[in-house]
């Protein structure tokens, strides 16, 4: 190999040694670059996994896709073409040899023979400059700016990567209810209720209802239930009740009715026919065990005439029930043919709706008196002992022909029936009235669900109040509704203006003069209404007789002037200023005597005391007293007066509302 | 021809410029691209366009040359009456001695080795154009005869840009046939202070003829030898390609303000001039740098403005930098050769 072509090999060895430098250099500088860009998406892609917009799995696919243009560019900006003889021109310039290396290449690739002697001494001059040419001092690999942003950027990334990934850890949610709530008072009333329930001698069953009533009413205090499982509970425990209630009470009475009929037709017998008659059961079984008494007595024994009455009454006692057994036998056999026959005229079409109907009825009719049959399945014990009554007063008619004393015994065994069925109708009157309370208690939430938490808000507020823990008369005047949900009740909210009751002038109608007592003023006092704010922001009124003062005149001469407290609707009380006793005497000896005073609980007037109790709560001894006595008016008159099931209800609830509270 | 002789050849030939550019310099200061300029297209058998104000030398820096070198020298002054027979000659009706009377051809000033074309835009189109044939094809048709003009034959013209009354400007083909259009800068400080030295001192050593016909055209040959890499070729392509405002690296400027490009003469006075230039320094081949060095004398008269571009007074020289900034020194391989297979230069 000539030196020339050495020379020339050597200038193609530095030049595609500076052509490397060169697309390392330009690698460098679209690597920074690109690294630059995937460092941005990195930390964005980073922040937003760590803000845990992002899941693992995507943001790791997202950094994959973010980091594949580095590579892909790197391996692009290495393979992408140079230009022409880049590396030798890059030596050329860098060593300003005016394209000499260049050139020399160039002509190296013309077949020698083409050459001319000015493309040899070029190359020849090339080849000798080659020998200083340095591609590293040439061709610089210069430390690209974007690595500093590089730097920053990581840097970045690696702080965004130190916080910690907000994970949205699904929280365990427990499922918790919307849970049905009554205001404390309502739940007081209902335990206080429950209590004396459970304090009266009941049956186990209804012990067992009184107890699971208790565990409702428990369950809803502790917020346990949500609305559907409190009203599902409550007719479960209604159901109960009802059950044992299902017994036809007035076919009942008219057996007991009947039977005393009959036996009231025997002298004897008499007294336990008008109790039976009077559903007096006690007393019945009193006169029963009275005339089984006498029967047994030696020493005055009955009458024979009187025994054949009583066997005659009795016996027609037992012919009734049976000729009424037989009866209901037949119009039940009747009844069966007849709903057969239906059926079968009715046929798989379902007949008419008058047909269906009438089947209905047809079928309740016979459900009654399968009731009434002997079938003790489907009877309840007062049923059952009702029958045993029929068949003790039968076998007593039977046994008063052979012995009486036998007789005797049946009509103790009646007495005792009595006795049970007595007590089935004592329980069955406090499973009624448990069943009213249920009935209450539902018909209280089911408002309470209507008015929704503002009421029971309300509700609250009212308790407060009422036990005088706090809220003025300015409170409760601000009864306008937070939450709106009754804009009417929030306006009647408002407070109401009370009343206050005159004071009456009363004037003494007589004064009893020189009989040391006061007229009795007539208090004419015109009775005082006070308002006070129910929960539902309605106004209570609570009225009460105005208290009078009386001021009798003294009439014929003798008239004093009365002055008295007047009570409600009662006299007042006076004395007569002239009808005093002497004066003591002043040399009598005297001592002074300190007395202090006892609360007698007779001090302010009534409508002081309601005025009082609207303002500070129901809480006061005074207004205990007063409560109690209108609640029994209220409630003699709920018993006397055919007052409708829904205003008796409203009329309970009021004076639940304002019942006395306990001092707090 | 060997490398060895080669190299002698190129030493010798920067000697003989070196002892050129001496001599000029004893009448001539400064303006060296002038004068490398002027030499360059003496060498490469071009003609050149000198342009400046008055008084910058112009004149002196030719007839200096003339001077250096041993060859016929004449020098036409153009005026609007002068004819294109005044340039070429004429032909008389001459007597001979035995009183036979023949047409006799009386060459003009054009047969000379050297022509000083002064103020060649003073005359007329008709008597410029005149230059045509001579300093394209170096003959001369009068009649129906041809007369060859001697080698070398260079004309060396000049032009005043700033008096343009009664003046014709040269038509583009005509400006064309110059190889370099050559600005002759007023001097510096330092140069007028020679100048002043040479010309109101003593009596200054006058130019002495340094090369001859031979030596000239010896060189001249020697020129056309000087090989050019195809890269740098290339580039002198993409560079008069981008001086045609529809050329795919033409910039703005040229896009804007250019009528047309140079021509494919252009490239061959790059080319050539850039060999000179290679030879001017010692170098076997043409360089990138000797390309970018040659562009503006080459093509500042072969670029046109349009009107646009004359009435915003953009220079030819402003178009042209912003050519070489466009015009990227090389390309990848494959687009090189697309270039090169789609344009072709002598």
């Amino acid at each position: 190999m000539s030196p020339t072509a050495q020379g020339v090999d050597r200038i193609c060895r530095l030049a595609r040694q500076a052509e490397r430098r060169l697309r390392t250099g330009r690698t460098l500088g679209v690597l920074a670059q690109s690294f630059s860009a995937a460092l941005l998406c990195a930390i964005a892609i980073v922040a937003l996994r760590k803000l845990g917009a992002l899941s693992e799995s995507a943001a790791r696919a997202l950094l994959a896709v973010s980091a594949a243009p580095v590579v892909v560019a790197a391996v692009i900006a290495w393979a992408w073409r140079l230009p022409e003889k880049a590396g030798a021109r890059a030596l050329d310039r860098f060593h300003g040899l005016h394209d000499r290396l260049a050139s020399a290449l160039a002509f190296a690739e013309i077949a020698e023979a083409d050459r001319t002697p000015f493309m040899h001494a070029a190359m020849a001059d090339a080849a000798d400059t080659a020998r200083s040419v340095v591609p590293r001092k040439a061709v610089p690999i210069a430390f690209p700016r974007a690595f500093i942003a590089v730097g920053a950027l990581s840097a970045a990334l690696a702080g965004v990567s130190l916080f910690e990934v907000r994970r949205h850890v699904p929280l365990a949610h427990a499922k918790t209810i919307d849970a049905i709530e009554m205001a404390p008072d309502d739940l007081q009333d209902v335990k206080d209720f429950l209590k004396q329930e459970d304090q009266r001698e009941s049956s186990d069953d209804t012990k067992a209802a009184v107890e699971e009533f208790n565990k409702l009413v428990d369950d809803i205090a502790e917020r346990r239930l949500d609305r559907t499982e409190a009203f599902r509970r409550m007719e479960v425990l209604e159901q109960k009740f009802l059950t044992s209630e299902a017994v036809d009470k007035k076919a009942l009475e008219r057996r007991l009715e009947g039977l005393g009929e009959d036996l009231k037709k025997a002298e004897l017998s008499r007294p336990a026919g008008r109790a039976l008659a009077d559903q007096d059961l006690a007393k019945a079984e009193a006169s029963l065990r009275e005339l089984a008494k006498k029967m047994r007595s030696q020493e005055a024994p009955v009458d024979k005439a009187k025994l054949d009455e009583l066997r005659q009454a009795l016996k027609a006692a037992a012919d009734e029930r049976q000729k009424n057994a037989d009866t209901l036998a037949r119009r039940r056999d009747q009844l069966a043919d007849e709903i057969l026959k239906l059926k079968e005229k009715m046929g798989d079409g379902g007949g008419t709706d008058e047909e269906r109907s009438l089947l209905d009825k047809k079928k309740e009719e016979l459900e009654r008196l399968d009731r009434d049959t002997s079938d003790p399945s489907k009877k309840n014990e007062q049923r059952q002992a009702l029958d045993r009554l029929d068949r003790d007063i039968q076998q007593a008619a039977e046994d008063l022909l052979r012995d009486l004393g036998a007789s005797a015994q049946d009509l103790d065994q009646g007495a005792e029936d009595l006795n049970h069925l007595q007590e089935q109708q004592m329980t069955q009157q406090q499973k009624e009235e448990l069943r009213q309370k249920l009935q209450e208690m539902r018909e209280l939430l089911r408002q309470q669900g209507q008015g929704g938490k503002g009421q029971m808000l309300r509700l609250k507020r009212f308790a407060r109040m009422a036990r005088g823990e706090g809220g003025s008369r300015g409170e409760s005047a601000n009864g306008q509704d937070g939450d709106g949900e009754n804009g009417q009740q929030g306006q009647n909210g408002q407070q109401g203006q009370g009343q206050q009751g005159q004071q009456g002038q009363g004037q003494g109608q007589q004064g009893q003069g020189g009989a040391g007592q006061g007229d009795q003023g007539k208090s004419a006092g015109q009775g005082g209404e006070t308002w006070v704010i129910g929960p539902n922001g309605e106004k209570l009124l609570l009225l009460s007789p105005g208290s009078g003062q009386g001021q009798g005149g003294p009439q014929a001469g003798q008239g004093g002037e009365g002055e008295g407290q007047g009570k409600p609707g009662s006299w007042g009380e006076g004395h007569d200023p002239n009808v005093q006793g002497k004066a003591t005497a002043s040399k009598m000896g005297t001592e002074e005597t300190h007395v202090e005073g006892a609360d007698t609980g007779q001090g302010s007037s009534r409508s002081q005391v309601i005025q009082g109790a609207a303002q500070r709560g129901f809480a006061s001894r005074n207004y205990r007293k007063v409560y109690t006595e209108y609640h029994q008016v209220a409630e003699e008159s709920l018993a006397k007066d055919d007052i409708p099931d829904g205003y008796r209800s409203f009329v309970k609830r009021y004076f639940q509302l304002i019942r006395p509270r306990e001092q707090p | 021809m060997n490398t060895e002789e080669v190299s002698a050849q190129v030493t010798l030939f920067r000697k003989r410029v070196d002892d050129l550019r001496s001599e000029i310099a004893k009448s001539v200061v400064g303006n060296r691209e002038v004068v490398d300029g002027v030499i360059s297209c003496m060498l490469a058998g071009g003609h050149a366009l000198l342009e400046g104000v008055p008084g910058l030398g112009k004149t002196m820096l030719v007839r200096t040359l003339a001077e250096t070198l041993s060859l016929t020298f004449s020098r036409i002054q153009f005026t609007p009456d002068l004819m294109p027979a005044d340039i070429l000659g004429t032909t008389v009706i001459d007597e001979t001695q035995g009183g036979a009377k023949a047409f006799e051809f009386r060459k003009g000033p054009i047969f000379a080795n050297i022509v000083l074309a002064d103020e060649v835009n003073r005359a007329t189109p008709k008597t410029q154009s005149a230059l045509l044939e001579a300093m394209q094809e170096h003959r001369v048709s009068v009649g129906k005869r041809t007369y060859q003009l001697d080698e070398p034959f260079v004309v060396l013209a000049t032009q005043n840009p700033l008096e343009m009354e009664g003046t014709y400007p040269l038509p583009e083909a005509q400006v064309d046939r110059f190889l370099f259009k050559l600005h002759v800068a007023f001097p510096s400080r330092e140069e007028l202070h020679q100048i002043l030295d040479l010309t109101t001192g003593g009596q200054p050593d006058k130019p002495k003829p340094v090369l001859d016909r031979e030596a000239i055209l010896a060189m001249q040959d020697l020129v056309r030898q000087v090989p050019v890499a195809r890269h740098v070729q290339d580039y002198a392509i993409r560079l008069l390609q981008a001086s045609h405002p529809d050329g795919p690296d033409s910039p703005d400027l040229a896009k804007r303000f250019v009528r047309y490009g140079s021509s494919p003469r252009g490239a061959q006075s790059v080319l050539l001039a850039a060999k000179i230039r290679a030879l001017f320094d010692g170098r076997f081949a043409a360089s990138v740098d000797d390309v970018r060095a040659v562009v503006h004398p080459a093509l500042r008269h072969r670029v046109l403005l349009n009107f646009e571009g004359e009435a915003e007074g953009v220079k030819t020289d402003q178009v042209i930098d912003a050519i070489i900034k466009a015009v990227p020194e090389a390309v990848p391989s494959s687009a090189s050769r697309a270039t090169q297979a789609g344009v072709g230069v002598n």
